[in-house]
């Protein structure tokens, strides 16, 4: 074996209250496609930034070269020929082609200014060497996404990397796109830059991968070369912990009627013809990698995003939902994914929190009944055991936990008849989470039907009565939790067809 | 941002007392000063001047705080009620009936408003920039349409309506702000509408998920704020007994200055109509006694920026 031209000694990063990166070690060879593989939290990002400069170690380091490094900052890492893709374009729109490819790197005349003339000629020599037909003075906002981040790689490129790291960077693209792509990655290698590519896509990673590195819980599991693996290894190696999640306890839920049923729902090139039930006094949960189209679903369902195709029935009946007002009287209820920045109006008190949502039941010829709204509130705090020193208190000052509670407060008052849940425990810490849960148990118990979306398997196991998991817009599978596997929800969310069902 | 309650230290029950009464602390502060300094400002008579000066600066603060309150701003008030008071005046001139009259200031100031509102809104432009538009729209159309030659108002019934009628001793312009700021602070804090436009101001995000539907409630602020510039109109030309282009020249800044040294946060969200009518005050009390110390017009105009500038610092200082 060459050299390593990277070499990952005993790296460890913590945030407050978790160990992201666990003393993790590996090595990158000269011209390698080193795949690095793991479930949502497992480490991936955290350790591709500590790479890129953007993050510091708290111990380990990094030999780059045979040459021991550190970087204070991305700039550094680059000047260091670590050349980052991120799965978000950083791109300039208003810029043209060359210049964006030249970005920071400009050519000067001797008068200090730009030399133009070189710099599209530097560009154009960029774009050829990569075998990209792209004209180097058209703008970039003319040209379409996958195109765009063709200009981002060859402007990684430009710089001389000797180690490109790509984070998911075909999430964006489609088929042919992604040819192009790992053409590009073809030729890279053959001038013997290494890559480190993250990707959630089982195909495409085992067409690309030299080298393989799992990851789980910020520990590092395996690197060993890519012919050695199966796909069943892989996900196995990712779950790997011992799966041995509480199930609800109780009576498995006779669940009731289809509350809610969508056949083929469609949003262009963002979720798949979408089919499901969701009976009322069940929960069913939603399983997926990050970015899977769960949130797409969610909003579609709550008036906020248009289906171009398909239909969305409740109680059996089509229904249309232009508005979140319009889901609202139709009695579907949405708490969002970001508690601070959707679920609540930080600097309002609690209980303004808590009744915004039925302000319309509480009004009479425009004016509110405040003696209504201050029992509604009292009412429910009570009832969900919400930690606040009155009810005048400013929502932005309770824990995490509370807040949540808040936000659900807010929905249950106006006694829906679907609750839709996006990830409703993160962000919050053990103890409440274990009520949140219980209090997610007992409105289905209620009756309600409940859809709940979450990135954490033990809690989708643990909560859900069944399963449904996304891969990329589409349904893959639905499973019963009772006798689902974390295995098979995994097997599912990277994409594969239901007979791991 | 958890205030301990237990052992607040000496900051923080600073902050406090400063976030909750600091607008009082500096109204009395200028009181006791200007007494003290100037042998004619405690004077009962005096204090009826300063309401009267000041009432016309609270009615375009009572529309601006609307629009504050959700983030946003109206740069076009002065030109706009300059505007009005023109239009008004021709209609007077040209013997359109008084009821006639106030109706074209009231639903002239509303669509104005409106149409600041729907270019926001539906264009997506931040209000800063469209009433800054506006303003300039506005100017132009006044000098336009009267040559930049002032017209008199004559009719004897609109300027005692607006103006020189003195119910119990006091300006009816007191009167009618006082019943505006009731009808408005009612609206604010007890109706659905005022308690949307805090939601929207605060994070118009979260209040759309809960099914508020913002936009429309910022063009109904629009609107509303709209009309109150209206009314403030009717009350400037009564009062100048002319329409002009000059006529309320930089209105909106000060009725900015006033929400803002009122307290209410310039980023939306928190603030009080209460407040602005202290944060007026506390403009008026500056103007008149300033005046009655003969400093020079241009001083206090330092000294008022001055203070603007100060009222901001500590709203950030406070939250």
């Amino acid at each position: 074996m060459s050299e390593p031209l990277l070499c990952i000694q005993n790296i460890s990063k913590r945030f407050p209250g978790v160990k992201a990166l666990d003393d993790v070690s590996f090595d990158v060879h000269p011209g390698d496609v080193h795949v690095l593989m793991g479930e949502n939290g497992a480490g991936k990002s955290t350790l591709m930034k500590i790479l890129s400069g953007a993050y510091q170690p708290d111990e380990g380091s990094l030999t780059l070269a045979g040459e021991d490094v550190s970087f204070r900052d991305p700039i550094q890492a680059r000047d260091h020929g670590i050349g980052m893709i991120y799965q978000e374009l950083t791109v300039l729109p208003n810029l043209s082609v060359g210049r964006n490819i030249m970005l920071g790197q400009e050519p000067m005349t001797a008068l200090w200014q730009v030399n133009w003339r070189k710099l599209y000629a530097d560009a154009q020599a960029v774009l050829d060497e990569l075998d990209l037909a792209l004209d180097v003075r058209a703008p970039l906002q003319i040209l379409n996404i996958a195109e765009r981040q063709m200009v981002e790689i060859a402007r990684s490129v430009q710089q001389r990397p000797r180690l490109m790291i790509m984070d998911e960077p075909t999430s964006a693209l489609g088929k042919h796109e992604e040819e192009v792509l790992f053409a590009l990655i073809d030729r890279l290698k053959a001038r013997g830059v290494s890559i480190i590519y993250i990707s959630h896509r089982m195909d495409e990673v085992f067409r690309l991968a030299d080298t393989i590195t799992v990851l789980r819980d910020g520990q590092h599991m395996a690197t060993r070369p890519a012919g050695e693996f199966s796909r069943e290894s892989l996900i196995e190696l990712m779950v790997g912990r011992n799966v041995d999640v509480g199930r609800h306890d109780g009576v498995s839920q006779e669940t009731g009627e289809a509350r809610v049923t969508t056949y083929n729902l469609s949003v262009t090139n963002t979720l798949h013809d979408i089919s499901f039930d969701l009976h009322a006094g069940e929960v069913l949960g939603v399983a997926g990698l990050v970015g899977a189209g769960q949130t797409q679903l969610a909003e579609v369902l709550f008036g906020l995003r248009q289906a171009d195709a398909g239909t969305l029935s409740l109680d059996g009946n089509p229904i249309n939902l232009p508005s979140p007002q319009a889901a609202i009287s139709a009695g579907i209820a949405y708490v969002p994914e970001d508690r601070k920045d959707l679920g609540l109006v930080l600097m309002m008190s609690v209980q303004n929190n808590l009744t915004l949502a039925g302000l319309e039941q509480h009004t009479k010829a425009g004016l509110l009944n405040l003696r209504a709204l201050k029992t509604s509130a009292q009412t429910w705090v009570k009832r969900l055991g919400i930690r606040t020193a009155s009810l005048g208190q400013q929502v932005d000052s309770l824990s995490g936990g509370n807040q949540q509670k808040v936000v659900l407060a807010k929905w249950l008052s106006l006694q829906p008849r679907v609750l839709i849940l996006n990830e409703p425990t993160r962000g919050i810490d053990v103890g409440a989470k274990v009520d949140v849960h219980k209090l997610i148990r007992d409105i289905a118990a209620s009756g309600v039907a409940v859809l709940m979306i979450s990135s954490e398997l033990p809690e989708v196991l643990s909560v859900s009565d069944r399963i449904m998991v996304m891969w990329q817009g589409h349904v893959t599978g639905i499973l019963h939790a009772e006798s689902a596997s974390e295995e098979q929800v995994l097997a599912l969310a990277f994409g594969e067809q239901e007979q791991a069902a | 941002m958890t205030v301990s309650n237990l052992n607040p230290s000496l900051a923080s029950r600073a902050k406090q007392l400063v976030s909750t009464s600091g607008v009082l602390i500096g109204i009395v502060a200028l009181f006791i000063f200007f007494s003290l300094a100037s042998p004619f400002f405690f004077d009962p008579n005096n204090f009826l001047i300063i309401g009267r000066q000041t009432v016309l600066l609270m009615v375009a603060a009572f529309a601006m705080t609307f629009l504050i309150l959700l983030g946003d701003i109206d740069l076009s008030i002065g030109a706009v009620t300059s505007l009005i008071g023109i239009l008004v005046a021709m209609s007077l001139r040209d013997g359109v009936p008084l009821p006639i009259a106030i109706l074209i200031a009231l639903t002239s100031g509303g669509l104005i408003g409106l149409m600041n509102g729907l270019i926001s809104v539906k264009g997506r432009v931040h209000s800063f920039i469209v009433t800054l538009g506006m303003a300039s729209i506005a100017r132009g159309v006044a000098i336009t349409v009267t040559n930049n030659i002032a017209i008199s108002v004559t009719n004897p019934t609109f300027l005692r309506l607006f103006a020189q009628a003195e119910p119990l001793g006091i300006s009816i312009a007191v009167w009618y702000v006082a019943v505006l700021f009731i009808l408005l602070h009612t609206l604010l804090t007890r109706s659905r509408f005022g308690r949307e436009i805090y939601a929207v101001g605060g994070n118009a995000k979260a209040a759309r998920l809960s099914g508020i539907p913002a936009d429309v409630i910022k063009l109904r602020a629009f609107t509303l704020a709209g009309v109150v510039v209206g009314i403030g109109a009717l009350l400037q030309t009564a009062r100048i007994g002319t329409g002009f282009v000059e006529g309320a020249r930089n209105l909106e800044l000060d009725a900015i200055a006033a929400v803002v040294l009122g307290g209410t946060s310039f980023t939306g969200g928190r603030g009080a109509l209460w407040r602005t009518v202290l944060g007026a005050l506390l403009i008026g009390i500056l103007n008149n006694g300033l005046t009655l110390l003969n400093v020079l017009s241009y001083y206090q105009l330092i000294i008022k920026g001055g203070i603007v500038i100060l009222a901001v610092l500590l709203d950030r200082w406070t939250h």
